[in-house]
């Protein structure tokens, strides 16, 4: 295959999403870890764009590298830790070469079996606006759509209940 | 676009299993969410890699990708609120020490 340009940017975006998902998990300081994974979103979403699907590039920066991003981050500053105790054990060496001997494994079995089907070579991208997608939200998937709005309402509403910390159940005196 | 499909599968493939690694061996609660992330993250190039290369003109696909996006943030809302529940009532994030719930 010639070194076209789409064929050089993927190969930078896929270096850089797999170099940064193994530093989200082997970075020494958990903040660091995070920096990288915000690293990792953003390289996800430049393969979307390569992908024709703009839209959904901005989507994924605004909620992984955007919001997933603080919400974590928020979590690592309440969860305080003691001044030089680290707040987790890392894992043992023999561990982590168990898991990094599984993990391979896995990742050859399921591409052995992949790589047999003849998948398509090549593809015409069509000329989208990005836009277009709302008119798919807002008819055919309207149902969808609504159920996702209920489910993020459902979703704040319960991690505000478990999290506050004034749980008393007050009991009505008046008797009725 | 001339990169074969397989390409994508080969990355989220990967992925994944790096994915899968982080589940394994961290014992930190926010590194196992952030692995399933990862997880999530390769499903979702899959997801939009099937779509594009089957039916370019037809945005169903990322339409599906798009509510995976949105289920995964509230995934990480509900996951980091446990999280800080059991950091109070159990001062760590060990899942290892975490063992009231063993059998």
């Amino acid at each position: 295959m010639a070194w076209s340009l789409e064929f050089i940017e993927f190969i930078i975006l896929a270096g850089l999403a797999i170099a940064s998902a193994i530093l989200t998990l082997e970075a020494r300081e958990i903040i660091y870890g995070l920096f990288y994974f915000g690293i990792f979103t953003i390289a996800v979403g430049g393969l979307y764009i390569l992908l024709n699907a703009g839209y959904l590039a901005m989507f994924q920066m605004a909620i992984y590298a955007g919001a997933i991003v603080v919400l974590v981050f928020f979590a690592i500053m309440l969860v305080r830790r003691k001044e030089g105790v680290p707040l987790c054990s890392s894992p043992s060496i023999k561990a982590k070469i168990g898991g990094a001997i599984l993990s391979i494994l896995l990742i050859i079995l399921m591409l052995y079996f992949v790589l047999q089907y003849p998948w398509v070579q090549a593809v015409t991208l069509p000329v989208v606006n990005p836009g277009d997608i709302f008119y798919i939200l807002m008819s055919n998937q309207l149902l969808s759509f609504e159920l996702i709005a209920v489910l993020s309402t459902a979703t704040i509403i319960g991690g505000v209940a478990l999290v506050r910390n004034d749980i008393e159940i007050e009991e009505s005196e008046e008797g009725h | 676009m001339d990169i074969p499909l397989e390409y994508f599968i080969t990355l989220a493939t990967i992925l994944f299993g790096v994915g899968v690694y982080g589940v394994l061996t961290r014992r930190s609660i926010i590194r196992i969410l952030m692995s399933v992330e990862i997880m999530m993250n390769a499903a979702n190039v899959n997801l939009i890699a099937f779509s594009i290369y089957s039916s370019p003109f037809n945005l169903n696909g990322q339409v599906l990708a798009l509510f995976s996006i949105a289920i995964a943030a509230a995934e990480v809302a509900i996951g980091l609120a446990i999280l800080i529940l059991v950091y109070r009532n159990h001062s760590t994030v060990d899942v290892s020490e975490l063992k009231s719930l063993n059998g």
